[in-house]
């Protein structure tokens, strides 16, 4: 299938036959149309007189429309209606309208211009869809149907123009008519007025005979006749005015015929008989009946105007009418037309749409087939790569040979290989060059039955290797027919390993049948797949029964999970041992066995199932079990020592109990082993315990449950001893306690040292809070008086005090002490009143321990003074210090207290840890004391030095300035005397001034050298990382002069940065090179040698040079100012520089030192102390 | 001298000696036309403001290059320097500080005054008279300061 075609886009065909509107030379037609038209209409505007004629500007109006569609179609009508309205429609050159006809007509224009621009634009619209779709015949039906539409509303357009054309004609006949008829009743006013002043003016010259009132008769006599003439004209299509007229004329001649009759009578005979004809009355009747037929005529006139006003009338609702109508009708028209359209659009939007989604449906078939076959095809290809490479690879030899000439036509690497030779030399050789037969009959056999059958397969022998080794291979062969010749297809299988396997597995095999043990195999689901004569033996089962039954069956019901474990454990690739379990005869009897289970693995080495070794153990369990009762039986009679067994018989209250509780309980043991009441066993329990033994035993014996109580009993001798007792009571069927078995265990050891343990955090958390009560004070008398206070409460003492004695070692004095419910004994007290063994025991040092002072000191001894300060009990501790005894802490009680050996150490420990602190504190306020003065003393010398500091600084700032200046006026004018006078000197005086500027000059080195030195002292140190070797390259190229000329070898080993002051540092290096460079000055060639090396975890730096070197014995005055260890004619120099260079590396916090043979050279060493953290 | 003749050299100088060998030396190096010599900071001052002493000396006329020791008698050195670059009709005068001193706070500030050159007078005459000529021929010679508007 070509899917191009499919794929080829539609060609927008419309765009080339029907003209689009927005082009540019579309609107400027429009515009050059409209006024060429104009311009025509202008031109020939005598032609078209006063009318505008309109009609003939739709013409530019429907070209321009045509050709560009609906923009240019407006432009145009927009051109149009304005240069009409300017330059056609009065009043001229300004777009307003005088008459409303003109409005009208121009309105007209404008509508049929939009319209027709419309219509034609979706005449276009249609016609370029139709052409666009060129698939539905339907579109051809909706074209015609839609340009129905529209010319049908272009013709009522036109039929409404026309219209209103000829409307606008009769407006202005109309129009016409009125002005004729106004002008027929005007010439009838003026000639009734004409007439009557006439009359006027013939009355005034009958009465004043004057001819001054005959000038204006005569003028109206000839307006008569004027306006006669005219109205015949103006009546000329009237018939019946022409006769009024013929009827009017005779009178007005009559009338004026009287008049001049009147006026000759009056001139001639005088006034009376002119007057006489003038009241005759014929005049008079004259005149009425011309004013009557003129009045007659204005009628008829006044008639005929409205008949033809009412005529117009009509006409224009008829046109109005028809324009209306006629709009509507075009424009329901255009509607049916532009809906037709739309229904047309949508149809087919549908219709592309369900195309392009058919289209696109065919695509992704295609695409999918392709995409299929291209699969299907690569599989093929793969399959057949597959079978060349299975065929190449084989391990099998597989070899083609035609039978006719046994020549080879297609083998494997296999077959080279068993060959031992290439591809290239076995294709097209005859087979027997490679013949592998070792037995020539069984290859005969072999090649008679293929030629027989056909075919011979699995053929067993052995061949001999190109190594000459022997290998059983499987030989198969089978004739074939291929291209027409027939051949034989050969595979030879290298069994000789698999042979050797299954020997071995035959042996293994043996092995399993005829082991004691019993070697099951079996799979992951537990079938059993094996089972040996030892299985058989072991279990009773024999093969045929148990080989694909579940293992299951051997093991007993409680033992059934152990199965899974071992499978799981087996799948986890773990394997178990001696599994020490018990399993089921086939008799039902139970044996103890040994399992060890291991994984059985296929050759991929996936596991298929487990082995399971099974050994009889029955015996040797049993002999396990024995020694084990034994060892049980020896361990309770060992623990027999401290726990004791009872039974109590509560019905008949008899206590039955063994040696060990009859001892516990001080009852006779065999009392006791016949039986006692309860109550003989309890009344040992002490007092504060019979309580709870009692309530304890109670609720046992209530609720038939257990008890477990520790209580104490008394003894004869001794402490009480702690137990634990632990019973259980019976009850018989109706829930009533009948029996109550129990035990007791001697747990008095665990409580003491429960109780110790106990003791000894209580002590640690008093030490603890008397230090941090203790910890803020500094005053030693506070730090007693918080001690005593705390020892006290934690002793519960009657009072602690603390006592000050006098250097005489006799009189003391208690300052303070706490008490409790007693007096204080703050005062003063003499030791020797308190007995001798006071006095002795405190000298010595020791602590002073009375229980009770009545029982212990006699009344000579002391005894009377404690009981007159309340004290039965005291513990007195003393502080001696260099043989005196200097104070005393003392505990009292006003009741005799054995005092336990751990309050006598908590009273020990306290008070020395009280000393301590005083001491401490003591000397912290001495400390204090003395950082005080000596803070003083700091500032008092920094203030001092930098006083000096000031001053030194002062002072080289003088020595700069004022010690250099006579020196350089020594310089300058012996200078000027050598140059001005050197020539009159003699030689000597010369030599002298050269002498002094030279000393001076020397002078002025020193000044430089010692300006630097002080400032050396004064100036911060800035410190910063240096890198050394940077250093040393500046340091060099600084020395560049002093290298000029000479052989010098400098070699530089690698230096670390440092850190130090790297302006000073700089110094440090010149003045080093500086000396190195000038004391190998004699040498032929100078070596000098830059390095570092690390000694005690510190950089050493060393400049060694093989110059002059010196004496070590003067090596001490090195560094030192102004010493100088050679003469100054054979090496110049200040005796400065080394001392600058002991003070840079001094005041890093570095060593300077110098190591030199006479004569062997020297080397300078330097280290740099550490920056300060 | 005239008092309006244009000075091409302001050398201060207390120290008679120095003065001496400071003159030999500029006239070694062929410089010691228009020479104006003034003996404490003082009279440097009027001298270069045309006040006192030197009153109705236009300042425009004022010397081309100005050598100031630093250490001086009434006014110090560097407070004359500090008068004349801080005033605008004189600032443009390039002034060369020649002192004995080689302490490094004198050139610091003499450099934060605003001093065209510093140099630290060598005891050895010879170098003296080279770093005179040199820098007689660089300020008169090479180096044309901008005009001085007053």
């Amino acid at each position: 299938m070509n899917t191009g075609d499919l794929k080829a886009p539609a060609e927008p065909v419309a765009a080339t036959t029907a003209p689009r509107s927005g082009q540019i030379w579309t609107y400027l037609l429009a515009v050059t149309a409209a006024a060429a038209t104009l311009g025509g209409r202008l031109a020939f505007a005598p032609w078209f007189g006063d009318r505008p004629v309109l009609v003939i500007f739709v013409l530019p109006i429907i070209l321009s429309a045509y050709v560009g569609g609906l923009g240019p179609g407006l432009v145009a009508t927009a051109t149009v209606g304005l240069g009409t309205s300017y330059f056609l429609i009065p009043p001229l050159h300004s777009f307003a309208m005088e008459r409303s006809v003109d409005t009208l007509q121009w309105l007209i224009l404008v509508l049929i211009g939009v319209l027709i621009s419309v219509l034609t634009e979706s005449l276009h619209a249609a016609r370029r869809n139709a052409l666009a779709n060129t698939t539905a015949r339907r579109s051809l039906a909706t074209e015609r149907k839609v340009q129905a539409g529209f010319g049908l509303a272009l013709t009522f357009l036109v039929v409404i123009g026309a219209i209103s054309v000829l409307s606008v004609a009769r407006l202005r006949e109309a129009t016409g008519w009125a002005t004729h008829t106004e002008k027929v009743i005007a010439s009838l006013r003026l000639l009734l007025s004409t007439l009557t002043d006439v009359e006027t003016a013939e009355r005034g010259f009958v009465i004043t005979g004057e001819e001054i009132y005959l000038g204006p008769s005569d003028a109206a006599r000839r307006l008569i006749d004027g306006e006669l003439a005219g109205l015949r004209q103006l009546t000329a299509d009237n018939r019946i005015q022409q006769a009024e007229l013929d009827r009017l004329e005779p009178l007005i001649t009559a009338r004026l015929a009287l008049a001049e009759q009147i006026i000759i009578r009056r001139r001639h005979e005088g006034q009376v008989p002119a007057q006489t004809l003038l009241a005759a009355g014929e005049g008079k009747e004259l005149h009425d009946r011309i004013r009557a037929l003129l009045a007659k005529m204005e009628a008829t006139e006044q008639g005929l105007l409205r008949d033809r006003e009412n005529r117009a009338q009509h006409d224009n609702v008829i046109t109005r009418t028809v324009i209306i109508a006629g709009g509507t009708l075009a424009f329901v028209f255009v509607a049916v037309a532009l809906f037709i359209m739309n229904q047309e659009f949508t149809r087919r939007r549908r219709v592309e749409a369900a195309l392009r989604e058919a289209q696109e449906n065919l695509e992704a078939r295609v695409r999918e087939r392709t995409a299929e076959l291209e699969r299907t095809n690569e599989a093929l290809q793969a399959s057949e790569d597959l079978f060349a490479k299975a065929f190449r690879l084989s391990p099998d030899c597989i070899a083609i040979v035609r039978l006719a000439d046994r020549t080879v036509l297609k083998a494997n690497e296999a077959v080279c290989r068993l060959w031992g030779s290439t591809l290239k030399e076995v294709i097209g050789k005859p087979t027997r060059e490679y013949t592998n037969w070792v037995d020539e009959d069984e290859r005969l056999a072999f090649m008679r039955t293929l030629h027989e059958k056909g075919e011979c397969l699995n053929y067993e022998t052995t061949f001999r290797l190109k190594d000459g080794r022997l290998g059983r291979f499987n030989v198969s062969s089978r004739q074939l027919t291929l291209q027409g010749e027939t051949c034989v297809l050969s595979v030879m299988s290298d069994i000789t390993e698999r042979k050797r396997a299954e020997i071995a597995a035959a042996r293994l095999a043996a092995i399993v049948e005829y082991s004691d043990d019993a070697i099951i195999g079996k799979d992951l689901q537990s079938k059993v797949t094996s089972w040996n004569a030892g299985a058989e033996k072991t279990f009773g089962y024999c093969a045929e029964e148990i080989i694909g039954e579940s293992i299951t069956r051997l093991i007993p019901p409680e033992r059934q999970h152990e199965e899974a474990e071992i499978i799981s454990r087996v799948l986890r690739g773990e394997s178990v041992r001696h599994l020490e379990t018990v399993r089921v005869r086939k008799d039902g009897s139970r044996l103890d066995v040994s399992v060890t289970v291991s994984a059985i693995k296929d050759s991929r080495g996936n596991i298929t199932g487990a082995s399971k070794v099974a050994r009889d153990i029955t015996e040797r369990k049993r002999a396990d079990e024995a020694l084990r009762d034994s060892r049980a039986r020896l361990i309770s009679t060992l623990a027999a020592g401290s726990i004791g067994t009872w039974t109590w018989d509560i019905g008949n209250d008899r206590l039955v109990a063994d040696e060990f509780t009859s001892r516990a309980f001080s009852v006779d043991a065999d009392e006791a082993a016949r039986g006692l009441p309860a109550a003989a066993y309890l009344q040992a329990v002490v007092e504060e315990d019979q309580a709870g033994v009692s309530a304890g035993l109670a609720q046992a014996i209530a609720t038939c449950g257990r008890y477990d109580i520790e209580y104490r009993v008394r003894q004869k001798t001794g402490p009480h001893l702690w137990l634990q007792a632990r019973g259980r009571v019976e009850g018989d069927a109706a829930g009533k306690a009948v029996n109550f078995h129990g035990a007791v265990m001697d747990i008095t050891a665990r409580k003491v040292a429960e109780a110790a343990v106990r003791e000894s955090e209580e002590y640690f958390r008093f030490l603890n809070d008397l230090a941090l009560a203790t910890r803020a004070l500094a005053d030693p008398a506070r730090i007693m008086a918080v001690t005593a206070r705390m020892l006290g409460e934690h002793l519960g003492a009657s009072r602690c005090a603390y006592a000050e004695v006098e250097p005489d070692g006799d009189g003391f004095t208690i300052l303070h002490d706490y008490t409790d419910g007693c007096a204080s004994t703050v005062g003063q007290y003499r030791l020797a009143l308190f007995g001798a063994r006071a006095v002795a025991t405190l000298g010595r040092g020791e602590t002073l321990i009375i229980r009770n002072v009545t029982a212990e000191l006699l009344p000579g001894d002391g005894a009377e003074t404690f009981k007159a300060i309340g004290i039965q009990a005291i513990i007195t501790c003393p502080l001696v210090k260099e043989g005196t005894l200097r104070a005393m802490m003392a505990v009292h009680q006003t009741t005799p207290r054995d005092w336990r050996p751990g309050e006598i150490t908590v009273v020990q420990d306290v008070v020395e840890r009280c000393w301590a602190a005083i001491e401490r504190r003591t000397a912290e306020a001495k400390i204090n004391q003395l950082n005080a003065g000596l803070e003083q003393r700091v500032i008092e010398r920094t203030a001092q030095l930098e006083a000096a500091n000031k001053e030194l600084e002062a002072f080289s700032y003088s020595v700069s300035h004022d010690l250099r200046t006579p020196l350089r006026a020594v310089d300058g004018f012996s200078q000027a005397v050598l140059e001005d006078y050197g020539t009159t000197l003699p030689a000597e005086g010369q030599r002298y001034l050269r002498t002094i500027r030279e000393s001076a000059q020397r002078m002025a080195e020193l000044i430089d050298d010692l300006l630097l030195f002080s400032r050396l002292s004064r100036q911060a140190l800035q410190r910063r990382p240096v890198e050394t070797a940077q250093l040393v390259r500046s340091a060099l190229s600084e020395l560049h002069a002093q290298r000029a000329g000479r052989e010098v070898e400098i070699s530089t080993g690698t230096l670390p940065a440092c850190d130090g002051d790297p302006a000073l540092l700089k110094q440090v290096w010149i003045n080093l090179l500086s000396n190195a460079l000038k004391y190998t000055r004699r040498r032929p060639r100078a070596n000098v040698e830059i390095g570092a090396f690390q000694r005690d975890g510190a950089d050493v730096f060393f400049v060694r040079d093989n110059g002059t070197g010196f004496d070590m014995q003067y090596a001490h005055k090195l560094f030192g100012v102004f010493q100088r260890l050679h003469r100054a004619e054979d090496y110049e120099g200040t005796g400065v520089g080394l001392a600058i260079v002991q003070r840079i590396i001094h005041r890093h916090g570095g060593r300077v030192w110098a190591e030199a043979t006479l004569d062997g050279g020297a080397t300078f060493f330097f280290t740099l102390g550490l920056p300060p953290v | 001298m005239n008092k309006t003749d244009p000075v091409k050299i302001l050398l201060v100088e207390d120290n008679p000696q120095d003065l001496e060998l400071a003159l030999r030396a500029l006239q070694k190096a062929k410089v010691s036309n228009h020479i104006e010599v003034v003996r404490d900071g003082a009279e440097a001052l009027e001298f270069i403001f045309g006040e006192g002493a030197y009153a109705g000396r236009k300042i425009s006329d004022g010397p081309k290059v100005i050598l100031l020791d630093l250490k001086l008698p009434k006014v110090d050195g560097l407070e004359v320097l500090k008068r004349i670059k801080s005033d605008p009709r004189t600032k443009m005068i390039p002034v060369v500080v020649l002192t004995s001193s080689k302490e490094q706070r004198d050139v610091v500030e003499s450099y934060q005054l605003g001093v065209n050159s510093y140099i630290v007078k060598p005891v050895n005459f010879e170098r003296f008279a080279e770093a005179v000529r040199d820098l007689g021929f660089y300020w008169l010679l090479l180096n044309q300061p901008p005009k001085v508007v007053d």
